[in-house]
């Protein structure tokens, strides 16, 4: 099962000399101990509003919890969007 | 900093409408990011091979040449040439596909693979286990697994999969990008490419689009960056280090000219050099009678160096294609630099004498010459295809085939595909199409394509290429907002797009013979037409491989000449044996300086028209300097004027340096021909012939500023070396640099001043003949069918309207008839027929041999009567004599209703004394009867026409230009000239009586429109009225002012002033105003 927000949370990455380190959603924290799989959007480039440019990672995290978030390329923003119960 | 990665699957431009980058942009990419290889493997094709191994070889990095296929049985599979071996598996495996399949459906399958697989590397992204075992049983160690990581959803996880299945199966594993653009910004167009190849729009492609841009080609650093992830970053090592691998075992150079000759049988006893040297004997005692030591001399000299160039079997395969025309009576000569040697001349392959014009043998061929010389032939189009079967037949279809011809993005077709793509409405595509001018640049090109791009395009003062959106930005306001808020897009779609190649065409004559199987040596593919197939190189490629091509061009003014030859013989019993005609008549000359000069090959252009009154050509030479004037080259390097000048006495003839006088004295101290620049190089900077002709060739083939800097150093040290000062060696530098590129070879001027000289003799004399030749090879020349009527009735030939009981499928020539003589049987003539034939001519007046001569129009002149319906008319009327009416017509050939209609309305049956109305009335029901007619009817009794109104003289000619294009009666503006004349507007004869500076009406249908990019953006038009031809300038200004008029109106007043300078007459035009014609002339456009 998984759990696909209608509006994902705002989230925040820590990295450290290059490598995630945790994942923080409101006031929550997450140690993230891999990174499964990550890939790229950018489709519908053409549109007025610049369409989708989005960089995806599904993170497994300490306590075993997999989830997936994006990040705005254009605004540096991320999100969590889904999370694999 | 040096990558080891090297990049195995690139789809170049060449991966047509899959890839956006020329072979050039990626070399220049992988060396931007430290690689010292790059492979291109295209869909299916080798065509971008030979310009990688160029780009690359100038550039220094290793070329790996290579193809991606896709198998039913097997998936995607690229393959790449290990060796000499694998590069002739490539062709194989590439050819054998694409005959087994249909023309850009290609075949491959595994038989194909086996066959060829030797020297082959293969990688493949299947995860079928099966598969990859199937292929290793065929490439072995060769074969390995591809992993392909564009940061798409799955990809990690296949890459993972992947690198376990070619672990577990023993196989090696290699990373690529599939790379299908140089760089980042690349996935706009290659959107927009794929949106045209699907035929989709860029909104409704969806997911048949890439989900992202990764496809460029990445550095291997952050190729490894997106592997870094899982639990062992380790595990893809070895998969980098195959790149390495695989790029240091492929070692092919494309060098093939050590196989090049395919070999030509000789009598017994013979080598092809001894039995070349009895030709030329033989040769040179028939064309000289007596050999003069001149002639012995450069004789021998020209053979050894054939002989020393082993080239003595590309001179005999060449001797013998002229000598199957010459046994033809195929009229066929050989152009260009050719004609610059004795030894194509004495063979006859060339048809000047390189002696009587003082011909530079070392602009055809030099000792160290790396490269086949260069020998096109031209012979009449209509038998051009009789010589091609003739050398598929000697050299088999195996060994022979035609080079490709490229056909490229140009403005239209670049205006409309990108417009559909990006959404926007047919009928807005339709405008923007229709306001691109046929003479747009597009700004991408290389130089070599328009001299926009010339390293001294600033220096001659040229204006900028325009880009094509410049023009149709002007439709802004019928643009919606989707539209609108595209247009930028659209733009920048546009520039980047202009000059890749849209797909292949079959090139006018290029055709490669090879000594080994062609699909040993080169790719071939299916043709459009059926039946031939198309190498998928095109002509340039051929030369840089050092392969065997000759140039066996289509030329109509041969196939004009050849008819107008035959019919002097049969109407007037004379032989003419033009090729032996004295070149120094002096009507001939006196027809030339007259301007009467339309239909002349070489000589009829609007600038021909004007430079002619100012250089008067009175001999031979004359015309060569005429042919030779008129292009890029001698305008762009700021020679024409000079020339004209100095031939006038209005400018002392000078020379840059005085060494330059014994080069450049035959052109005023002008350089007009590229034999002088290699003679300027040796008497200046000392080189040797074959290092002038090097310089000529590398300047012609510079590509930048820096390119030809390189060139200029050894030029000026030799010169100061020579006691040359340096700025005169600069300025001489800068003269040859200018012109290198464009201008013609004196040898190449030659030849085709020759053929000018030969037409227009024929026009001088045999007037009717020559128009219904020219009419009978159109499209030719500069002016359309309606322009060359106009033209004969000014000479007194009468162009007869087509007749089914007269006329043959072509035109053919008439005597004149007392029926003739009398005006039309409908309605009433405002002009009278006898008006529109006086000969208003000087010289052809004085001289013409035919003088009663008409031209009949043919039946295929006649819309929707092609060469079959005109075939059965002519047959029936053979077999069963006469047609006596439209209704027996009709019930004796099997004609379709349209064809019918057009014959009655064109007045194929006036003579027969139908009303036209009548027949087009009675068309459906006589239709019903024919052979043609499928479904069988009851017997219907046809109804008779109400009684109708003839038709009037403007009927009958809107008539004859909407179905003919060919005016019988009067000139369109022969019409209006009633209320022109109210209006104080002058004919176009009116003109050179005008003084010059005086403020001038005039009017005509636009029938030639031209914007020459040496113009600095002044456009010409020549106005026809109903007694000749005026010419036009519109200023930058008062063009873009005037455009909409000129562009949607057949015909204009013009209001100007008139100007009149060394006789020639034109009209700068102030304003311009339409005028609405019953018909639309046909226009021709030219740059």
């Amino acid at each position: 099962m998984t759990r696909l927000f209608a509006d994902p949370h705002p989230a925040r990455l820590e990295w450290r000399e290059g490598e995630l380190r945790a994942l923080r959603v409101a006031d929550r924290r997450w140690t993230v101990v891999e990174v499964v799989r990550r890939w790229r959007t950018e489709i519908e480039w053409w549109k007025k509003d610049g369409g989708v440019s989005r960089d995806h990672l599904t993170l497994r995290t300490a306590d075993g919890t997999l989830c997936e978030v994006f990040g705005d390329r254009g605004t540096g923003d991320w999100y969590l969007q889904r999370l694999f119960d | 900093m040096s990558s080891s990665f090297v990049h195995l699957h690139v789809h170049s431009c060449f991966s047509f409408l899959d890839g956006t980058s020329t072979p050039d942009e990626l070399v220049e990419a992988a060396i931007e990011q430290g690689m010292d290889a790059i492979a291109i493997t295209d869909t299916n094709g080798l065509y971008g091979c030979v310009r990688l191994w160029n780009a690359a070889k100038e550039r220094g990095i290793k070329p790996i040449f290579g193809t991606e296929m896709t198998l039913p049985e097997v998936g995607r599979v690229v393959l790449l040439a290990k060796d000499r071996t694998g590069w002739a598996g490539l062709c194989r495996i590439v050819s054998a596909a694409q005959l087994a399949g249909k023309k850009g459906l290609p075949r491959p399958t595994m038989a194909m693979l086996e066959a060829d697989a030797a020297g082959l590397f293969a990688l493949s992204a299947s995860e079928d286990r099966a598969v990859l075992e199937r292929l290793r049983g065929i490439f072995r160690d060769l074969l390995y697994v591809e992993l392909v990581d564009g940061l798409q959803k799955d990809d990690q996880a296949r890459c993972d999969r992947l690198v376990a299945i070619a672990g577990e199966l023993g196989v090696g594993a290699v990373v690529t990008n599939d790379v299908h653009y140089a760089r980042p910004e690349g996935r706009r167009l290659h959107d927009v490419l794929r949106c045209i190849d699907m035929g989709l729009t860029i909104d409704g492609a969806g997911e048949r689009l890439a989900p992202n841009g990764e496809r460029f080609l990445a550095s291997g650093a952050m190729l490894r960056d997106r592997l870094a992830g899982g639990p062992d970053p380790a595990r893809f090592d070895e998969a980098f280090a195959n790149a390495r691998r695989i790029a240091d075992a492929c070692d092919v150079d494309l060098d093939l000219g050590h196989q090049r000759l395919p070999g030509f049988p000789v009598p017994e006893g013979e080598t092809a050099f001894s039995y070349l040297y009895d030709l030329c004997q033989k040769g040179a005692r028939e064309k000289y009678g007596r050999i003069t030591p001149r002639v012995s001399s450069q004789l021998a000299h020209e053979l050894e160096v054939i002989e020393h160039a082993k080239l003595a079997e590309f001179f005999l395969i060449n001797w013998d294609i002229v000598r199957f025309c010459k046994e033809r009576r195929i009229p066929a000569q050989g152009r260009g630099s050719a004609a610059d040697s004795i030894v194509a001349y004495v063979l006859d392959i060339t048809k000047v004498d390189p002696i009587a014009h003082d011909l530079l043998f070392e602009r055809f061929l030099t000792e160290d010459s790396k490269t086949m010389p260069d020998i096109d032939v031209d012979i009449a189009t209509n038998d051009r295809e009789e010589v091609i079967q003739y050398v598929y037949a000697k050299y088999g279809e195996k060994y022979s085939a035609m080079v490709c011809n490229l056909v490229t993005y140009r403005a239209r077709l670049a205006s409309r595909e990108v417009a559909k793509a990006l959404g926007f409405r047919p009928e807005v595509i339709d405008r923007m199409a229709r306001a691109i001018d046929h003479w747009h640049v597009d700004p991408r090109v290389t130089f070599h394509d328009h001299p926009g791009r010339h390293p001294h395009y600033g220096s001659v003062g040229l204006h900028e290429p325009r880009p094509l959106a410049d023009t149709v930005e002007t439709l802004a306001e019928i643009f919606d907002e989707t539209e609108r808020e595209r247009f930028p897009l659209f733009r920048e779609i546009t520039l980047a797009i202009a000059d890749l190649p849209r797909h292949l065409s079959i090139h006018n004559g290029g055709m490669l013979i090879t000594a080994k199987p062609l699909v040993d040596v080169v790719p071939i593919e299916r043709a459009t037409m059926p039946g031939r197939n198309v190498v998928q190189l095109d002509k340039r490629d051929v030369e840089d491989l050092g392969l065997v091509k000759m140039d066996l061009l289509g030329l109509r003014t041969l196939s004009l000449i050849k008819d107008a030859v035959a019919m002097v013989e049969e109407r007037h019993g004379a032989r003419l044996e033009l090729g032996s005609l004295p070149l120094d008549d002096p009507a001939v000359y006196d027809l030339i300086c007259e301007v009467d000069t339309i239909g002349l090959f070489q000589v009829e252009s609007r600038a021909q028209a004007q430079a002619l009154p100012r250089v008067l050509p009175r001999t031979f030479a004359d015309i060569v300097v005429e042919v030779a004037i008129i292009r890029p080259g001698p305008l762009q390097g700021n020679a024409v004027n000079p020339y004209i000048r100095r031939r006038q006495g209005k400018e002392p003839v000078t020379y840059a340096h005085p060494a330059l006088e014994p080069a450049l004295k035959e052109t005023l101290g002008v350089i007009l021909f590229q034999e002088q620049i290699l003679k300027v190089a040796m008497v200046i900077a000392g080189f040797t012939p074959a290092e002038g002709d090097k310089l000529r060739r590398a300047m012609s083939r510079a590509r930048s500023v820096d390119d030809m800097e390189k060139l200029r150093g050894p030029f000026v040290r030799g010169a100061l070396a020579r006691g040359v000062d340096e700025a005169t060696a600069n300025t001489i530098f800068g003269q040859i640099a200018a012109f290198a590129e464009f201008g013609f070879c004196k040898s190449h001027a030659a030849a085709f001043a020759l053929t000018a000289y030969h037409t227009a003799h024929l026009k001088l004399y045999y007037p009717a003949e020559f128009y219904v030749a020219l009419l009978n090879n159109q499209p030719m020349g500069f002016y359309s069918p309606a322009v060359i009527a106009g033209d004969a009735k000014r000479h007194g030939v009468r162009i007869l309207p087509v007749d089914v009981n007269v006329s043959f499928a072509k035109a053919v020539v008439e005597d004149e008839t007392e029926e003739e003589e009398g005006g039309k049987a409908d309605g009433e003539s405002l002009v009278p027929a006898a008006a529109q034939v006086q000969d208003l001519s000087r010289t052809i007046a004085a001289h013409r041999i035919c003088r009663t001569h008409h031209v009949r129009l043919g039946l295929t002149y006649v819309k929707h009567v092609g060469d079959d319906e005109a075939a059965a008319i002519v047959a029936e009327r053979e077999r069963g004599g006469p047609y006596r009416s439209f209704d027996d017509l009709a019930r004796r050939v099997p004609l379709k209703e349209d064809a019918l209609r057009s014959l009655a309305l064109v007045g194929a049956f006036d003579h027969l004394g139908e009303p036209r109305r009548e027949l087009l009335w009675r068309a459906r029901d006589a239709h019903r009867t024919s052979p043609a007619f499928a479904r069988p009817v009851l017997p219907l009794p046809a109804v008779d026409a109400p009684p109708l109104p003839g038709l009037s003289d403007a009927e009958l000619s809107a008539l004859d230009y909407r179905l003919t294009g060919v005016p019988t009666g009067a000139q369109v503006m022969a019409f209006y000239r009633a209320e022109l004349a109210r209006r104080g507007t002058l004919r176009s004869i009116d003109l050179p009586r005008v003084a010059h500076g005086t403020r001038v009406l005039v009017a005509g249908a636009i029938v030639v429109k031209q914007h020459p990019e040496t113009a600095k953006g002044h456009v010409f038009l020549s106005l026809e009225d109903e007694v000749g031809l005026a010419n036009v300038i519109l200023r930058p200004a008062t063009y873009k002012a005037a455009k909409a008029v000129v562009d949607a109106s057949p015909a204009i007043v013009v209001d100007g002033i008139l100007q009149s300078v060394d006789g020639v007459v034109s009209v700068l035009a102030r304003t311009v105003e339409a005028v609405d014609l019953f018909v639309r002339p046909a226009a021709r456009e030219w740059q």
